[in-house]
């Protein structure tokens, strides 16, 4: 066990060596997610501009290899996330909601089924910074 | 008759078709273009050809190993911006919705570039592709031959090394004697130091026993070769041995015995050491005789 305790410690220590080697990095490391059958699940993405000068301008969500975003939240208009143009495809518009107001932000799926397994990708395109990419693989039991 | 049922069928399978390719012809990209290897100091374009179909663009966004560092946004001012990375240095003015210019190559340049263009709202259909750049580095000067002898005789070993001079990828080196290729009964080790800046130096040694087959008109000549394939770099040094002139003593003599050889060198140079000392003498009694009238 306190082997355990010091591989996390060590291991952590290691991340924040290597957080440097990030700084430009534009993405996040991967997150994986367990649903249950018939629950809600809430998904992640951080969308928090890195300056203060700076505003979001779009937010995409991408499942597994579509090339087509099953939702899309367009702010390039609006000013703020909060007055966005939220859309979704046909198979999620009723089961999903974009929480921009949370922190981080979250794409609320409502009751899950086995289908909704997979990676989700949520893409950032701000105005100014780098594109912000976070990928989530959701499980479901 | 006929002639006018066919054009008929025409038509109709223009009206069938015309749909069916506006909806299963979306968005797509047709080829991604990134030179590699490149070499240090380079201009290099990377191209990404895409076909809307149709569609409006809404970005075309370049990515270095998941980092964007170049995008193109019809919508924004200016529609091409690049966003700070090391080691690509985007050259704006060259950059266009389908293509971007990296100036002065450095090692740093290497990785994976991701080129990404996505349609306009509502659907935002979203196309990528993804390519490796590797970036080399030339030896700044040819293959040195160390360690020959200015003189050889037959009989004799020839130790000799090839080092390049620093280069990403090691150079492959390859000795050549008289311009032919040496063959695997020449005893070569090859090695290669990394240094702390990631290049490398090459070395290459040569190891043969000389027979007189190696010489031709009193001399041989050792050649290195230093190349980096794909970049189509090749630079050589060369270095001309001379035989020794016992060799031109019977080599079936020198084959039998070269200690023989030797005794006999001995006995040879002896008059000739004798005529230069009766010359020495004569030159010294000619100058009195001189200096006296």
């Amino acid at each position: 066990m306190k082997k355990l305790k010091f591989c996390t410690f060590f291991s952590s220590f290691l991340l924040w060596i290597h957080a440097p080697e990030s700084l430009g990095q534009s993405s996040e490391p991967p997150i994986s997610l367990k649903g249950v059958q018939g629950k809600d699940v809430e998904l992640p993405c951080n969308i928090s501009p890195l300056t203060p000068d700076d505003e979001v301008a779009l937010v995409l969500w991408y499942r597994d290899d579509s090339s087509t975003p099953f939702y899309s939240l367009d702010a390039r208009r609006g000013g703020s996330p909060g007055h966005g143009r939220h859309s979704s495809s046909d198979s999620y518009a009723t089961r999903t909601y974009f929480s921009t107001v949370s922190k981080p932000a979250t794409l609320q799926l409502a009751t899950v089924t086995k289908e909704d397994k997979g990676t989700y990708i949520c893409r950032v395109d701000f105005k100014k910074a780098r594109t912000r990419y976070s990928e989530i693989s959701l499980s479901i039991i | 008759m006929v002639l006018r049922e066919f054009k008929v069928e025409v038509v109709l399978h223009l009206f069938l078709l015309l749909p069916a390719v506006s909806l299963t012809t979306p968005l797509r990209l047709v080829m991604l273009d990134v030179p590699s290897p490149t070499v240090v100091g380079q201009e290099v374009e990377l191209t990404c050809s895409f076909d809307l179909n149709g569609d409006i663009l809404y970005s075309v966004k370049w990515y270095k190993d998941d980092v964007e560092f170049y995008r193109y946004v019809p919508n924004d001012w200016p529609p091409g911006q690049f966003l700070p990375l090391s080691g690509v240095r985007v050259d704006l003015s060259k950059s266009k919705e389908q293509s971007v210019y990296i100036r002065n190559v450095a090692l740093e340049t290497a990785g994976i570039y991701k080129c990404e263009v996505s349609t306009e709202a509502p659907v935002f259909d979203t196309v990528s592709a993804k390519k490796e750049m590797k970036v080399y580095v030339l030896p700044t000067e040819g293959p040195k031959i160390t360690g020959r002898h200015l003189k050889y005789r037959v009989g004799d070993t020839v130790t000799v090394n090839c080092t390049s001079a620093k280069s990403k990828p090691a150079a492959t080196l390859n000795w050549y004697i008289n311009d032919e290729p040496v063959g695997p009964e020449y005893e070569t080790i090859y090695s290669t130091i990394l240094h702390d800046d990631g290049l490398e130096v090459s070395c290459l040694s040569l190891r043969f026993l000389i027979n007189h087959d190696h010489f031709t008109n009193g001399n041989m000549r050792i050649k290195c070769e230093a190349s980096i394939p794909r970049v189509r770099y090749t630079m050589s040094d060369e270095t001309l041995v001379f035989s020794d002139q016992l060799q031109h003593v019977s080599g079936l003599r020198i084959r039998e015995n070269l200690s023989k050889v030797r005794d006999t060198a001995a006995i040879v140079a002896t008059p000739v050491r004798w005529i230069h000392h009766l010359l020495s003498v004569l030159t010294l009694v000619y100058n009195c005789l001189f200096f006296r009238i």
